[in-house]
């Protein structure tokens, strides 16, 4: 075959560096992500199959039409085997199916991408993400930078491919510099190296397209300050929150599901003939772990005035409060040394919830048969809980590595310094037990432990199955925990209810608080349901989460008929008239407004920023007022102020004219005929009334044109609004 | 008002195509990050929009710069090429480099890299332009594009005024204009020797055959041998070719060049032979003139809706031109008015030699005399030649 080729524009070369360049910086925010190494491969085989494919087409004579048409066949013959690493039919030719995955799992990987907590495994279907984005674009990109006559063009692609890097990236990017200052630069000095090239036009023969040495020196020396001015803005710029997929895309939703808590009288003794009660089955069998390791099941960190549950995005502060795939691994930080737990299913666990131990770093199921649920699993890092719908059954027994973390909480330390105000607020109907518990309290830590005495010493327990107690009905909602519990004649419940009001009121005092469902291990190892308490666990200054144990805030005393009656809670009385003062300007619910709010008002600002438009526009007001007055002057007036119009606008437009002398050497100096001079001369010296003016006035105006037009447009412009010819002339 | 809509206009033109991508790309790029609160991307667009602030500077660095335009040859043929050198003094205090100037040739924009230009240096670059078209092109203004390092902005700075350069249409050399031309014993004298006329030339000796009325006596008697008298041959010629204007005689484009190359060589020989030429084609009227500045006018001559037709036309020729002794009508395929030449011819003085010419395209070479006139029609200008030969 004899098919004629085209060679490669010069400077190809750069061209292709530059796209190599972008193409690393922006897929350099995938580093976080994965795992291992092979991403990179994938993703630099990707780049290099598309750069290929786009020299292929066009050394052949074919446009970047062709390109942009043809490019998803190589994609659709070669992800497969490079990313996937599907086999296909022989070399590496793909089948139906292979063809099949490539197309499903360039559409639909993106979701595993963002909804799986990093890093992720370098295998499988999203490993497509990197090859189509570094194939498609960097194909693009080079099409567009060897055929194109445009500069820019081909930095769009290459934008679009860091934008969407940074897009199915993390709120915490991985590199500000390499990707904001790094890109642009490396961009900007690619733009101005081709613009160098097509700067003579289209018709430029190769001795045109010569970039001058002198030139890239000091193109790079313009980047470089550029880049350097531009490092300073960098924190100062940045938003607290950026708008990532990660966050935007609605997480597996937990609201819904079933709590440890809301069942919690499944696990204590309800009497004979509850079927489904776990009060005395072994549920797990933990090995690996000491006796006192604290097991932890559901951590519910919203409460919505009927019950506490867990929710995605509780904290404004990190971005780890999602329930979130796992790969084989899990990018959890902990203090500590990592073991391995494992946890036995003894008895079918019908709740979602699976029991895990400090921060977990991987899980995995004991058995290969139930591997497959394992895409099911969604942990929060935040909470470290995870969840698995439809729960574990008989034999469905798993691994898990975790680093055990400490939980112990003294009334000295301070509590996490922002409170969570949407908790406040439903915890408002606990307003007056929280204040009321905590008065002599100095600090906030101290007035949650006064709280916790007070609840411990008030309450009596009941898990609301025998006899007359059965009238302790379950429940958390905000009737139940205030006039069911707190205000009660008879304040009694189990851990359901203890646990929900401490961490409503430590809320209420501005202490974040959620509940935890979970045990602490005996020395067998085996967990019954009646092992199970809910306690409260509260976030310290440091970030950590602390454990407020059960029997700090729960009563064991059950409760008596003949037990005196509690009054409501209330505040001492002095504190009543003192209570709007002592409350925060944050909970005035209608500002006192201000009598006459008119009066006060500041006068309006922008008539002042009219004023700068206003004084531009004057000049050339006065301007035209001057024209009209002197071309409606009488006899000789009407000829000096022509002939002074036609000075004026030569001052306008800056050119020198001799201010003090006779009207020819004026008209010298303007180019304009002297006869003009003469006639004026001849109109205000002659004894008799002078001619009317409109003749002459007519050739002015055709000389004040002549005058303006040989001046350039810039000039002219600024003559509208240059004032030399309004100020007294020198 | 005006002059503000100038002045925006101006200001829209400072960037380049590039340098507008650049701002649209900070813009987006802002707007981005204004919408999903990416830093990087407000980090691209804040360096845009310093990189465009830092171009300014540069087009503001003054450059002084004298500049000259010379052609070679001055005068040029269509098709031919033409150099063009542009000589350019750096009067300023800063060097430049490697400065790109725009050069426009007629129509056609040409661009050349000078090279670099240190203060108070000389330097000169060639720039070829090839196939031309016919007329009469402005080469020039140079204006050098002063930009900045990254080409975002940039500033045009004329250099020169520009130059007119007059491309004549292809010719042929004409072996003759036909003979029977009309000798004028009051024309101009010739470098022909002619025995009996009235420029004197000089004395020479008898040879036998010479005239014996030529012979000067007094002379003879003095040097004691025959001499006779020789005469410069004189004679007044005038040749005008009348080309019609009109559009309608014309089918195609090329038809019409074909016709002004006719005129042009028409004119070219006319003026070798030592006539006097004229050149008469609408508002182009060019009498009597050397032959150089005759060809020059076919270079102007366009067709003009609205002129006259053959008879008036010639007409107002012999009128513009009364001594002419040989006239050349120069027309089209598309003309339909050949029968009415005869008309016209019959104020033009009877010894006057008449021929008209025909361009025509598609047709086939042919000559015919008609009515006292000769009308040959040349099917392309290789055959002008012998077709001319032939009518004499």
């Amino acid at each position: 075959m004899s098919a004629r080729t085209r060679p490669l524009p010069p400077y190809a070369g750069i061209d292709l560096l530059a796209i190599l360049l972008l193409t690393a910086i922006s897929i350099s925010g995938f580093w976080p992500a994965f795992a291992g190494y092979r991403w990179l491969v994938v993703a630099a085989a990707g780049a290099a199959i598309g750069i290929g494919w786009a020299l292929l087409v066009i050394t052949v004579r074919l446009g970047l039409d062709i390109v942009l048409e043809s490019m998803a066949a190589p994609y659709l013959l070669t992800a497969g085997g490079v990313a996937l690493g599907a086999g296909g039919l022989f070399l590496g030719i793909p089948d139906g199916d292979v063809i099949n995955r490539v197309l499903s799992g360039t559409l639909l990987s993106w979701r595993t991408l963002i909804e799986t907590a990093p890093p992720l495994d370098s295998s499988g279907a999203v490993l497509l993400i990197p090859y189509a984005l570094t194939y498609f674009l960097c194909c693009t990109a080079t099409a567009m930078a060897l055929r194109s006559r445009r500069a820019a063009l081909p930095v769009l692609p290459l934008a679009v491919m860091v934008v969407l890097v940074l897009l199915l990236g993390f709120p915490k990017p991985f590199s500000t510099v390499l990707q904001g200052v790094a890109f642009g630069a490396v961009a900007l000095l690619w733009i101005g190296h081709r613009s160098m090239r097509i700067e003579a036009g289209r018709t430029a023969d190769a001795t045109l397209g010569v970039v001058p040495f002198g030139r890239v020196v000091s193109a790079l020396i313009v980047v470089g300050v550029v880049a350097a001015a531009t490092l300073p803005f960098i924190d100062s710029i940045a938003p607290e929150r950026r708008l990532v997929l990660r966050e935007a895309v609605e997480p597996y939703d937990a609201a819904y599901i079933e709590t440890p808590l809301s069942a919690f009288r499944r696990f204590r003794d309800q009497g004979p003939g509850v079927y489904n009660n776990l009060a005395d089955t072994k549920i797990f069998r933990v090995r690996g772990a000491e006796a006192g390791t604290r097991v932890r099941i559901a951590v519910l960190d919203r409460y919505d005035g009927r019950r506490w549950y867990a929710a995605n995005d509780t904290s404004p502060t990190d971005f780890t409060d999602r329930f979130l795939r796992i790969s084989s691994r899990i990018d959890n930080e902990a203090e500590g040394e990592e073991g391995l737990y494992t946890f036995f299913v003894r008895a079918r666990w019908d709740l979602p919830w699976v029991p895990t131990i400090g921060a977990m770093q991987a899980f995995e199921f004991y058995d290969d048969y139930a591997e497959d649920r394992l895409p099911d699993l969604r942990y929060n890092r935040a909470t470290d809980t995870a969840v698995l719908p439809g729960g574990l059954d008989l034999r469905e027994d798993y691994v898990i590595a975790a680093i055990p973390v400490t939980d112990k909480l003294t009334d000295r330390m301070t509590p996490w310094a922002q409170p969570d105000e949407e908790l406040r607020d439903a915890a408002a109907f606990l307003d007056t037990p929280a204040e009321a518990w905590s008065l002599d309290a100095e600090t906030p830590m101290e007035g949650v432990f006064k709280i916790a005495d007070r609840l411990r010493e008030r309450g009596r327990y009941s898990d609301g199955a025998f006899g007359w107690e059965t009238k302790f009905e379950a429940g958390q909602d905000s009737v139940r925990l205030d006039e069911g519990f707190i205000n009660a004649p008879a304040m009694v419940g189990n851990d359901e209810q203890y646990a929900a009001t401490m961490a409503l009121l430590a809320n209420r005092l501005g202490v974040p608080a959620r509940v935890a469902v979970g045990t602490v291990l005996g020395s067998n190892g085996v967990i019954k349901g009646e092992h199970l308490d809910a306690w409260v666990e509260i976030r310290v200054a440091n970030g950590s989460w602390r454990v407020l144990p059960t029997n700090v805030f729960m009563s064991r005393r059950p409760p008596r008929r003949d037990d005196t009656k509690l009054a409501p809670v209330r505040l001492p009385p002095e504190r009543q008239e003192q209570k709007p003062q002592r409350e925060r300007p944050e909970d005035l619910l209608d500002p006192p407004e201000p009598a006459e709010p008119q009066t006060d008002k500041a006068l309006p600002l922008w008539p002042l920023y009219l004023l700068l438009p206003a004084s531009v526009g004057l000049i050339p007001a006065a301007k035209r007022a001057r024209r009209r007055r002197r071309q409606t002057a009488w006899l000789t007036a009407a000829w000096i102020g022509g002939w002074n119009e036609l000075l004026d606008s030569a001052r306008d437009l800056g050119v020198a004219v001799p201010p003090r002398s006779t009207r020819p050497a004026q008209a010298m100096a303007l180019g304009v005929p002297t006869s003009m001079a003469r006639d004026v001369d001849v109109a205000v010296f002659s004894p008799t009334h002078p001619p009317s003016a409109e003749t002459f006035w007519t050739e002015v105006e055709t000389w004040r044109e002549s005058l303006k037009s040989s001046a350039s447009p810039l000039r002219r412009t600024w003559a509208l609004f240059n004032p030399a010819s309004l100020l007294p002339r020198r | 008002m005006e002059a503000l809509g100038w002045g925006v206009l101006a200001l829209v033109r400072v960037p380049t195509p590039t340098g507008r991508a650049v701002i649209g790309l900070g813009i987006a790029a802002w707007a981005g990050a204004a919408y999903t609160d990416i830093v990087e991307l407000r980090l691209i667009a804040v360096m845009c929009a310093l990189t465009v602030l830092l171009a300014i500077p540069w087009l503001l660095v003054p450059m002084r710069v004298r500049a000259t335009l010379d052609l070679r040859p001055p005068r040029s043929v269509a098709g031919e090429r033409v150099d063009i050198a542009l000589t350019a003094t750096n009067e300023g205090r800063l060097s430049l480099w490697q400065p790109l100037v725009r050069l426009p040739v007629g129509e056609r924009d040409s661009w050349l890299r000078m090279p670099t230009l240190p203060p108070g240096e000389q330097r000169s670059h060639e720039l070829g332009v090839d196939d031309l078209e016919r007329g009469v092109l402005d080469v020039g203004p140079a204006t050098a594009v002063r930009s900045d390092p990254l080409g975002l902005l940039r500033r045009a700075v004329g250099w020169c005024d520009p130059v007119e350069l007059y491309v004549r249409p292809r010719m042929v050399l004409l072996q003759t204009l036909g003979s029977g031309q009309v000798r004028d014993l009051e024309g101009v004298p010739s470098n022909r020797m002619s025995m009996s006329d009235l420029a004197f030339h000089a004395l020479r000796e008898y040879v036998p055959g010479d005239d014996l009325r030529h012979v000067h006596w007094r002379s003879s008697a003095r040097a004691g041998e025959l001499l006779v008298r020789q005469y410069h041959d004189t004679r007044r010629n005038h040749a005008t070719v009348l080309l019609d204007p009109r559009p309608g005689s014309y089918l195609t484009d090329e038809e019409y060049e074909l016709a002004v190359s006719i005129a042009a060589s028409l004119i070219m020989c006319a003026a070798r032979e030592d006539y006097d030429v004229s050149l008469v084609s609408g508002t182009v009227q060019v009498i009597g003139l050397p032959g150089g500045a005759v060809l020059d006018g076919t270079c102007r001559v366009q067709r003009e809706a609205g002129a006259d037709s053959l008879a008036p036309a010639i007409n107002r020729a012999v009128i513009l031109v009364p001594d002419t002794s040989l006239l050349f009508v120069v027309s089209g395929a598309g003309a339909d008015d050949l029968e009415d030449v005869p008309a016209g011819l019959v104020s033009v003085p009877a010894e006057t030699r008449c021929v008209v010419l025909r361009a025509a395209l598609k047709e086939s070479s042919s000559m015919i005399r008609q009515h006292g006139h000769d009308v040959v029609t040349a099917g392309s200008l290789a055959e002008l030649s012998g077709l001319l030969v032939a009518a004499s």
